[in-house]
C-alpha cells in the first residue's frame, strides 16, 4: 500500500490555485478595459468592433485626435495650465494655513478647520450654478483661471487636511531650537517645517494634480471653447455620427499617459509617506 | 558679557501658576542652576529667559536692556534642549552651521567656526552625518556644538543630560563644566538631579510649585539649608526630616521614640539629620537614638542602615565595613553640632 496523500496538503494547494484564479478574475477586470483602450487607440475605425488581437496597427488615430476639428493639442495644453496652475497656488496656500492650523492657537480655530475639511463633502453638482452665475458676472467664464479657482476649492481643503497631518508630526523641539539660532517665523517654514513634512507636502500635490486633471463637472459646465480639457473633449467625441471609438480610445491613452509618468516617478515617495506618516 | 535680572516674574496658564513673583539676579558669567522637582516653574523660567514664553507680569532684563516680548532670535541666546531639538534633514555639519548661515556670515568663516566647535566636543568625524544615525550622546554633543559655534549673550541648557546613560552623563557633566568655564558666557542650567546641580553650579537656586525656596552657592544650600524642603532635596541620600514634639531635654518622634538631642523650644518640630553624619554608638551612653534595622544596602564605598521609628524612614550612611542584620536592634550616635532643626509648620530652619 502507497501512503495516503495527506488530506491537509491537497486542501492548502486547492485553496492556493482558487485563490490565484478569484486574483488573476480582479487584475483582468481592472486591465482589460485598460488594454482594450490601448488596442482600440492603434485600430482602423473598421476594426473597432471586432475584438481579434491581430491587426495591423496604425498612430493614424492620434494624428486625427491632434488635428481639426478636435485640436486635441489645445485642450493639452489647457489641462496643463489648470492643472499646474491649481497645484502651484494650491500647496503653497496650504503649508502655510496647515502651519497656522497645526501650530497657532486662535479663536475658532476648531470650528474654521472642521468648516474647511466638511467643505470637501460638498458634492460638486450643487455648488456649481452658483460658481456659473458668478463667473458670469466676473466675466470668467471659458477660463482657465475660472478653472483653477474652481478646482482650488475642490484641492485645497484636501491639502490643509492632509499637510496639517503631516506638520503636526514635526516635534516642536526643533522650531523652537531655530527660533533660538535666528530664524524669522518664516525661515523656520522654510528650512525647517517644509523639509520635515515633504514626503506630504508631495503627496497632496501629486493627488491634487490628479484631481484636477480628472476634474470633469465643472470643466464641462464653465468652458465652452476656449478653456476646454481634456476630459470635456473626450465627451465631444460623441457626435452625430455616432461614437468615434476608435479616437476616444486614443484621446484616453493622450490623457493617462501623464498621470501614468507621474505615478511612475513619485511612487516611492507616494509610498513612504503614506507607509511613515511621521518624520523623526 | 551679560547680567541676567528677573523682576517680580509671573507666569500663569488657565487655572495654573507655575511661576510666582519671582527675584532673581544671575551675574555676568555665572553657572546658575535652576534645581526643583518637575512642575516646580524651572523650565517655564528658562523658556521666559529664551523668549519661548512670555511672563504674565514683570520684567526680564539682559543688562539694563528690558527684554520683555523681544522675539527669541533677537535675544541672541543658545539654547540646549532635553530633546536636543537636532534638524533631522540636516547633516550634522548642516545642524552646527545653521545659526551662522541665518547671520548670513560667509562661508569660509562659517566652515572654520564649525571645525572650531566640533573639534571641541570631538564630532570632527561625524560631519557627514544625520542626527539619525548618531547615538544619544553624539546627538547630544551636536546640539552643544550648535550652542557654541557662536558667541551667545546667555547659554541655556535644559537638562541637557537626562537622556543619557549614567555613565555618559558623568564623563558629560565635566565636559560641560570644563566648557563652561572656557567660554566665560552667562549660563543657565535647568535640572532635577541634585549631584548635577551640586557639582556644575556657581549657585543654585530651588524652586518649588513655581517659588524660589533659596538660592546660594552649592557648599551653603548644603551647609546652611533654607527649609526642611531644601533640605531633603540635596544630598545623596536625602537628609532625615524626623516629626516630633520637643520637650526640654528631649525630641519624641511619634508616639514614643526618643532622639536624646535637646531641642531649640518646646512642640512641634522637624529634625533634620543628615545620613552622613551618623554613627554607630560604640560606647554606652553615647547613643542618642535607639531602634531596629528594618533594611540593610551594600554601597560599595559605604552602607546604609534603614531604621523605621512609628511610620518615619531613617537612613544612616556608615563605614563600608559594617555588618549588621535586619532585625537586631542597633544604637546610632548623631553629633548633636551638626542637627537641623525647622519649624514643623513653616518648614523654615530655626538659627540655633
Amino acid at each position: 500500500m502507497s501512503k495516503p496523500c495527506n488530506p491537509g496538503v491537497m486542501t492548502s494547494r486547492l485553496a492556493r490555485i482558487g485563490g490565484l484564479i478569484g486574483v488573476y478574475a480582479i487584475i483582468g477586470c481592472i486591465l482589460l478595459p485598460i488594454l482594450w483602450i490601448m488596442l482600440t487607440s492603434l485600430k482602423t475605425p473598421r476594426d473597432v468592433y471586432t475584438l481579434q488581437l491581430w491587426f495591423s496597427p496604425t498612430w493614424d488615430n492620434f494624428r486625427t485626435v491632434f488635428a481639426a476639428p478636435w485640436h486635441l493639442g489645445d485642450k493639452l495644453a489647457n489641462s496643463l495650465w489648470v492643472a499646474l496652475g491649481t497645484v502651484l497656488v494650491a500647496i503653497p496656500l496650504a503649508v502655510v494655513a496647515a502651519y497656522a492650523f497645526s501650530r497657532f492657537r486662535f479663536p475658532g480655530r476648531q470650528a474654521l478647520f472642521v468648516g474647511i475639511v466638511a467643505s470637501q463633502f460638498i458634492p460638486a453638482a450643487i455648488v456649481v450654478l452658483p460658481y456659473f452665475l458668478m463667473f458670469k458676472q466676473l466675466g470668467l467664464l471659458d477660463t482657465r483661471s475660472a478653472l483653477v479657482i474652481v478646482n482650488l476649492s475642490i484641492v485645497l481643503p484636501y491639502s490643509i487636511w492632509m499637510i496639517k497631518g503631516f506638520i503636526d508630526a514635526v516635534p516642536v523641539d526643533i522650531e523652537e531650537s531655530a527660533m533660538i539660532d535666528g530664524a524669522s517665523l518664516g525661515r523656520i517654514i522654510a528650512t525647517i517645517v517644509v523639509p520635515t513634512a515633504l514626503p506630504g507636502i508631495i503627496t497632496s500635490a501629486v493627488f491634487s494634480f490628479t484631481l484636477t486633471w480628472n476634474e470633469f463637472i465643472f470643466a464641462l459646465i464653465t468652458s465652452k471653447q476656449n478653456a476646454v480639457t481634456l476630459p470635456i473633449a473626450l465627451v465631444a467625441l460623441r457626435t452625430e455620427r455616432g461614437d468615434l471609438w476608435e479616437l476616444m480610445a486614443a484621446a484616453g491613452m493622450i490623457i493617462a499617459l501623464p498621470m501614468f509618468l507621474l505615478s511612475m516617478t513619485v511612487q516611492k515617495q507616494f509610498i513612504k509617506s503614506l507607509t511613515q506618516g511621521s518624520v523623526r | 558679557m551679560t547680567t541676567l535680572r528677573l523682576q517680580g516674574i509671573d507666569k500663569k496658564w488657565d487655572g495654573f501658576h507655575a511661576v510666582k513673583n519671582l527675584d532673581l539676579q544671575i551675574e555676568d558669567r555665572e553657572f546658575l542652576v535652576l534645581l526643583g522637582p518637575s512642575g516646580c516653574g524651572k523650565t517655564t523660567t528658562m523658556r521666559m529667559i529664551a523668549g519661548l514664553e512670555e511672563p504674565t507680569s514683570g520684567d526680564l532684563y539682559f543688562d539694563a536692556q528690558r527684554v520683555n516680548g523681544i522675539a527669541p532670535r533677537l535675544r541672541d541666546v543658545s539654547m540646549v534642549f532635553q530633546n536636543y531639538g537636532l534638524y533631522p534633514h540636516m547633516t550634522v555639519r548642516d545642524n552646527i552651521a545653521y545659526p551662522l548661515k541665518l547671520r548670513r556670515q560667509p562661508a569660509a568663516e562659517i566652515e572654520a567656526a564649525v571645525q572650531r566647535a566640533a573639534g571641541r566636543v570631538e564630532l570632527q568625524h561625524l560631519l557627514q552625518r544625520r542626527p539619525a544615525e548618531l547615538s544619544g550622546g553624539q546627538r547630544q554633543r551636536v546640539a552643544l556644538a550648535r550652542s557654541i559655534v557662536r558667541k551667545p549673550r546667555v547659554f541655556l541648557m535644559d537638562e541637557p543630560l537626562s537622556n543619557l546613560d549614567a555613565k555618559l552623563r558623568g564623563t558629560m557633566r565635566a565636559e560641560l563644566r570644563h566648557l563652561a568655564r572656557e567660554l566665560e558666557v552667562t549660563t543657565v542650567y535647568v535640572t532635577h538631579d541634585q549631584v548635577e546641580a551640586m557639582t556644575l553650579a556657581t549657585r543654585v537656586a530651588i524652586m518649588k510649585e513655581g517659588v524660589l525656596q533659596q538660592i546660594d552657592t552649592p557648599e551653603n544650600i548644603y551647609n546652611r539649608p533654607a527649609n526642611a524642603f531644601v533640605a531633603g532635596f540635596i544630598g545623596s541620600p536625602a537628609m532625615n526630616l524626623l516629626h516630633g514634639d520637643g520637650d526640654q531635654e528631649r525630641f519624641l518622634v511619634g508616639g514614643g521614640h526618643v532622639v536624646a538631642v535637646p531641642p531649640p523650644h518646646a512642640g512641634k518640630l522637624i529634625l533634620g539629620v543628615r545620613p552622613e553624619d551618623v554613627q554607630l554608638a560604640r560606647e554606652p551612653g553615647t547613643a542618642n537614638l535607639l531602634g531596629e534595622v528594618y533594611a540593610f544596602e551594600l554601597l560599595g564605598d559605604n552602607t546604609l542602615v534603614t531604621v523605621k521609628l512609628e511610620g518615619q524612614y531613617f537612613v544612616a550612611k556608615l563605614e563600608k565595613g559594617e555588618r549588621v542584620k535586619e532585625g537586631d536592634p542597633i544604637a546610632f550616635c548623631i553629633r548633636p553640632e551638626r542637627l537641623y532643626w525647622f519649624d514643623a509648620h513653616s518648614g523654615e530652619r530655626i538659627d540655633q
